[in-house]
């Protein structure tokens, strides 16, 4: 079985918006909820990143051996 | 035999012979609803259809004109059990007899549906249906995995609607058949194969719109359990809005179509970037917030009575300040004024005016006294020279020179006596003798004796 990858998108979404809530309870003393805001920042920033970051592939799995595939580009064809 | 069509000597032609048919057929069913089961049929590229109806005994060919078809509400499929109206018809050309089929309805249950609802109960009952079972799929897949015909139009479907939402989309497609004998075997291997060495964050299964047969294999139990056993998300998307097959009920999403299957996998990076901006402007909002909320509880504070009473008081302190500022600058003043006023008055008792006219008769004064003066020196300077003149002259007069110029010698002896008489020299002495121009050496050769010097 193939070890599952935590999607680190949806990891640190989820960090932000457990920071969000935080700051938005308002029971923070000022230095930690300056604190959180800027890891929140920081967030934001990263997450962007991946967004703009993440390369288009498009493959298919062409059969190399009776029980192997090997992952080769996809002619889309798109019209 | 003989009959009434023809005679061993008179034959009917075929064409003849079929005309009777024809004629007796049609005449003799004109019309009829008719039962049976439906197989070979055939839907042909004009939109006609052709099958067969049969019993267990016999069978014959039927074929419905495609507007007659479209009326039709489900999708036939062989085993079906139906009922139709037509009539009957002979092609003459070819000899051959048929049901021209004008409506048809589904009868009781038809041999596959029988087996789909089977299949449903019995994976229903093990729970391969229940909502628990069902994973939460990825806000944001970076890794799709397809099972689908890669020449179908589902998977183009499926791609249009990935890149166009998400640019940067990726994606793996195992390749199969998605309808046929054996299908299903190739979708539950590439199922299994995506979830257990490709790391997929979701599946999506499916093809395009076809007959139920077309759909068939997504009925299959093999495909149902390799939906159940993966551990990757997998959403179902097979055929068309109104076909729902096992796999629908057993993946965790179910899509109308490919296209819904795509969008329901990943949501556009606008509105990705959009719910990142709002958390971001909730998170602004609230740090402001807090901010204005302790600049307040500080502005309360300031207007706490003891903070006014100090400040009142420090405003108390400075004003006092102030004041004595003022009045010691204004002393200050007042003191230098009188200072001046005197000042100015002792210049007035001066009365520099009456000063300049005595210092002028002053320096009158002192000028008439000074000619005055030069005057009275110049007279005494005359006096004296005058004085000193005569001094003068008679001091010429006892000058030595004088007596010289007359003629006159000053005789000095070697000890630099002056000779005044032969006394004062020895013989052969040397005499040194001072003239009235210049001196000479003499030798004394012979002396007399003094004579009266004294005239008077």
């Amino acid at each position: 079985m193939a070890k599952k990858k935590e999607p680190a998108f949806e990891e640190q979404l989820a960090l932000l918006e457990g920071i969000v809530r935080e700051l938005d309870s308002d029971e923070l003393p000022l230095e930690k909820a300056i604190e959180s805001y800027e890891k929140g920042v920081k967030l934001s920033f990263a997450l962007n990143k991946t967004l703009e970051e993440a390369q288009r592939k498009i493959e298919v799995l062409t059969q190399t051996a009776r029980d192997d595939y090997r992952a080769e580009p996809f002619d889309e064809k798109l019209d | 035999m003989e009959s009434s069509f023809s005679t061993r000597s008179q034959p009917m032609s075929i064409s003849r012979l079929t005309q009777q048919i024809k004629g007796a057929l049609e005449e003799q069913v004109p019309c009829a609803w008719v039962v049976g089961e439906i197989s070979n049929f055939k839907r042909a590229g004009s939109g006609h259809w052709y099958f067969s109806l049969k019993d267990e005994h016999c069978q014959i060919r039927c074929n419905m004109w495609r507007n007659a078809a479209g009326r039709v509400g489900f999708q036939p499929r062989d085993g079906m059990e139906l009922l139709v109206f037509g009539n009957l018809n002979v092609y003459a050309p070819r000899g051959e007899y048929s049901l021209v089929v004008d409506r048809m309805e589904e009868v009781g249950v038809g041999r596959l549906k029988m087996e789909f609802e089977k299949l449903k109960a019995k994976l229903g009952a093990e729970g391969l249906f229940d909502p628990q079972h069902k994973k939460r799929l990825p806000l944001l897949p970076q890794k799709i995995g397809l099972v689908t015909s890669p020449t179908g139009a589902a998977v183009r479907d499926i791609l249009r609607v990935l890149l166009h939402r998400f640019p940067g989309v990726h994606v793996l497609l195992y390749p199969a058949r998605v309808q046929g004998k054996g299908a299903e075997e190739e979708i539950a291997r590439g199922i299994k194969w995506l979830d257990e060495r490709e790391s997929c964050d979701v599946l999506i299964i499916g093809r395009g719109g076809g007959s139920e047969e077309d759909l068939w294999c997504f009925n299959e139990e093999v495909v149902a359990r390799a939906i159940f056993e993966a551990k990757t998300p997998i959403i179902s998307a097979v055929g068309h809005e109104v076909d729902f097959t096992i796999s629908d009920f057993t993946a965790d999403l179910r899509a109308a179509t490919p296209s819904n299957g795509a969008e329901l996998v990943i949501k556009s990076r606008a509105e990705y970037s959009q719910m990142i901006g709002m958390m971001r402007k909730n998170m602004d909002r609230s740090i402001q917030r807090k901010i204005l909320q302790l600049k307040n509880r500080v502005g309360v504070s300031e207007s706490n009575p003891i903070f006014i009473r100090i400040r009142s008081r420090v405003n108390h302190y400075q004003r006092r300040l102030v004041d004595l500022d003022q009045t010691s600058r204004r002393i200050l003043e007042k003191r230098l004024q009188s200072l001046e006023l005197r000042l100015l008055r002792m210049r007035e008792a001066l009365r520099p005016d009456r000063l300049a006219n005595r210092a002028a008769s002053l320096q009158q004064k002192l000028n008439t006294a000074s000619s005055d003066l030069e005057t009275l020196l110049a007279q005494h300077m005359e006096g004296k020279l005058q004085g000193l003149a005569t001094l003068t002259g008679r001091l010429e007069d006892l000058s030595p020179l004088k007596i010289l110029n007359r003629g006159y010698a000053t005789v000095f002896n070697e000890k630099q006596q002056v000779v005044r008489s032969p006394e004062d020299v020895q013989f052969g002495e040397i005499i040194h003798v001072r003239l009235a121009r210049g001196e000479l050496d003499a030798r004394v050769i012979e002396k007399e004796e003094a004579v009266q010097a004294e005239l008077f």
